[in-house]
């Protein structure tokens, strides 16, 4: 009985482990976990890597009046050059279109357009991508299904929607109501008709001011917290909830928050906003300064209203728009 | 009489493992279905801090090459870095290379102890003395950080309440046997899923001595790292908290290392870390309870950390007492209730991470076959439990005798090196 017992206990001990004898066998799945050990964050590198690709068509279609060729992308793609290009409105265009300069037609919907000069995408357009090696200008209600990128500035006018990634080497300007993910810039501007302030709650919060601050350089709280006006925090901010901030308030350093950050008009912020909510940066609000880059990250949206300054990234996980 | 103690502790080891169940359902659970909490690794900087990296050493020649080629090719920008190998008395070729590297580039500004005392704690503590910056990096020498790592990890202290950061360490040489390939489903449970949620739920997340970092300021002024553990992670992570600092978790600071590929290297180190560990556990959970600096839930994990390499004699003390019962025929609750205890306790079975929290893990990497794998992760609890209980009944010995342990360093297979 004992020796039956002990053979039927090793037995549904070794019971689980018998049909994973194979895989110790023979293997498929014994791979390391891969880690893209060369990959480095650029937020231009869309524009970059495609710009690389496309390199030595354009070295040699340039300075022709016309150019042809099948390229090697993901999928095998039709390249075209015209120095010139204008695609007419309401056109379908497949392949990539590359030219001098660009011009891409109200309501026409095209799949990559890629500008040496200037690049115009007038209302209505549907692209799958654009770039350019000077300015951009893209109209109204124009879609992009990835990416844009563009060496000068980019000035993007109202209801248009910028896909993934919006990167420009100089200004970017967002009109009204433009929706995107990640835009870099320096910096990435609005230009909206919305000018009021957002509303600050001032239920159950600890107010900072400059009475409070005494000699901290940061600051760190618990619960909601409340910058009054015109207060100089001298280094970071950090809530484990969330934070309003109050006209006037300068920040040098980060401002970091479980929640969300509200900033009404005028405040002006050194460093990174982190936000594990929503960030909405109010009239006339500036983030960083010339010639350095910062980020805003929300893990939810970033709202954007009128004259709004932010030198380096802006990202918002759950999609952001400008007001 | 002895029997009803008997009976009480088999209860209060049920009892244990049942806490421990819950606490890795609710990891999982977390991990699994709620909203993952961000780290800092999406914000890019144009004023970028510097950087030390110290790289402890001892007979590295044979990994070591890979790790400096690794950091040479980092797009840190290289004027904000410094490199401080320390060489703690090697007895191979470590020495030389290290020379030749640093003849070679001026910011890898290595360190040689030639005589003074031995172990990371030590070698850590000489090169902070030493170092040029705040903020402190660690490698150990058979890593090898991605090009964008050092970027990753540094981003962390942007929060101001941050005092030290961990990456996630990924094994290379998972593929060479059954046991790197255990190890590596080990190690995805303890950091895709158990750090992950303790970092998400704002808990405890452990600075793991590596592919990590810390402030310079605020270790000198806690005294160092402490020369008399084997586990000088643990040490600083629980200093840390009861300090009011916090340690964050980066999940995509990923970084490749070398796991030990025979078993006794693997028995070597795992007592090593319950000894340095336990040793932890008995000075820092009194301050640890007392801390005014963390929440309740927060001192319970803590103590839950701590007391890990614990739970192994005395789950196998709980096993020894059962069987005893048994055959006295004095098992003390309905079969129904036990059974269903037991069922629980089960699922706490595993060392770092029991087998559900490694089955999503693996589920999260995307794995496929070698979920298959996962039974044999009982007879490497076993094992664990063993080399575990070794270290505890060491660790209690420095504790009485107030004696030095020493640093017995796991033996490198060399596979950083290698093609696999």
């Amino acid at each position: 009985m004992l020796l039956v017992s002990l053979v039927l206990f090793v037995l549904v001990l070794t019971l689980p482990a018998i049909p994973s004898i194979f895989e110790v066998r023979k293997p498929k799945d014994d791979g390391r976990l891969h880690i893209t050990e060369q990959y480095i964050r650029d937020p231009r590198f869309f524009g970059r890597s495609f710009r690389h690709k496309l390199a030595p068509f354009v070295t040699q279609a340039r300075g022709n009046s016309y150019g042809r060729a099948e390229l090697q992308m993901r999928t095998d793609e039709e390249v075209r050059w015209s120095p010139d290009l204008q695609i007419p409105a309401l056109e379908r265009l497949r392949g990539i279109g590359v030219g001098e300069r660009v011009v891409v037609g109200h309501g026409a919907g095209i799949r990559d357009a890629y500008a040496l000069e200037r690049l115009d995408v007038e209302n209505d357009v549907v692209a799958r991508t654009l770039t350019s090696d000077a300015t951009m200008h893209i109209g109204s209600a124009v879609q992009i299904l990835r990416w844009i990128d563009a060496d000068g500035d980019i000035e993007v006018d109202s209801d248009s929607d910028l896909g993934l990634s919006a990167s420009g080497g100089s200004r970017v300007t967002l009109g009204e109501r433009v929706r995107f993910e990640r835009v870099w810039g320096a910096p990435v501007a609005s230009h909206t008709s919305h000018r009021e302030a957002f509303e600050l709650g001032r239920n159950k919060v600890t107010v900072v001011d400059a009475k409070s601050l005494g000699d901290k350089n940061s600051l760190i709280f618990y619960g909601a917290v409340q910058v009054a006006a015109g207060t100089t925090i001298r280094e970071h901010l950090k809530v484990h909830g969330s934070i309003a901030i109050e006209p006037g308030v300068h920040i040098g350093g980060n401002v970091i928050a479980r929640g969300d950050v509200t900033l009404a008009e005028d405040v002006t912020v050194g460093g990174h906003i982190f936000a594990e909510g929503d960030i909405r940066l109010g009239p006339r609000s500036r983030v960083s300064r010339e010639n350095v880059s910062k980020t805003v990250y929300a893990t939810g949206a970033v709202l954007v209203a009128n004259d709004v300054e932010v030198f380096g990234w802006v990202v918002s996980e759950n999609g952001g728009h400008t007001l | 009489m002895v029997v009803a103690l008997l009976q009480i502790w088999t209860w209060i080891v049920v009892a244990i493992m049942m806490v421990y169940a819950f606490r890795h359902w609710r990891f999982t659970w977390n991990r699994i279905s709620a909203r993952q909490r961000p780290y800092y690794q999406d914000l890019l900087d144009s004023e970028l801090p510097p950087v030390t990296i110290i790289v402890p050493m001892h007979n590295e020649a044979q990994v070591a090459k890979k790790l400096f080629e690794a950091l040479i090719a980092s797009n840190y920008p290289r004027e904000l870095l410094e490199v401080i190998p320390v060489d703690d008395q090697s007895g191979d070729a470590t020495p030389s290379l290290v020379y030749e590297y640093s003849q070679q580039y001026s910011f890898i500004k290595p360190i040689y102890n030639l005589q003074g005392e031995r172990g990371k704690a030590n070698a850590l503590n000489r090169a902070m003395s030493l170092a040029s910056n705040e903020i402190v990096l660690v490698f150990d020498a058979d890593y090898t950080p991605g090009r964008d790592l050092v970027r990753e990890l540094a981003m962390a202290f942007i929060d101001p309440e941050v005092g030290a950061v961990m990456g996630r360490v990924v094994p290379r040489n998972s593929a060479v046997n059954l046991l790197t390939r255990l190890l590596s489903l080990e190690r995805s449970g303890g950091y895709q899923v158990d750090q992950q949620a303790r970092y998400n739920l704002d808990l405890f997340p452990q600075y793991g001595g590596t592919v990590g970092g810390f402030r310079r300021s605020v270790v000198i002024a806690m005294g160092g790292f402490n020369a008399r553990t084997l586990a000088e992670d643990t040490d600083l992570t629980v200093r840390l908290f009861i300090d009011g600092w916090r340690v964050l978790y980066a999940n995509r600071a990923e970084c490749y290392e070398e796991v030990p590929e025979n078993w006794n290297a693997r028995f070597t180190q795992l007592r090593r870390w319950a000894r340095g560990h336990n040793r932890a556990f008995f000075v820092h959970i009194i301050p640890l309870l007392r801390s005014r600096k963390l929440s309740v839930v927060q001192k319970i994990d803590g103590a839950l950390l701590l007391f890990i390499y614990t739970v192994p004699p005395i789950l196998l003390s709980g096993i020894g007492v059962n069987a005893l019962l048994f055959y006295m025929g004095a098992i003390p609750v309905v079969p129904g209730i036990i059974f269903a205890f037991f069922v629980v306790a089960y699922n706490a079975f595993g060392n770092f991470a029991p087998v559900f929290e490694v089955g999503a893990a693996e589920l999260l990497d995307g794995a496929r076959e070698r979920l298959l794998l996962l039974p044999y992760l009982f007879y490497l609890f076993l094992f664990n439990s063993w080399a575990v209980t070794t270290g505890a009944i060491d660790a209690l010995g420095d504790f009485i005798k107030d004696r030095k342990a020493n640093w017995d360093k796991t033996k490198r297979a060399g596979a950083a090196n290698a093609t696999r």
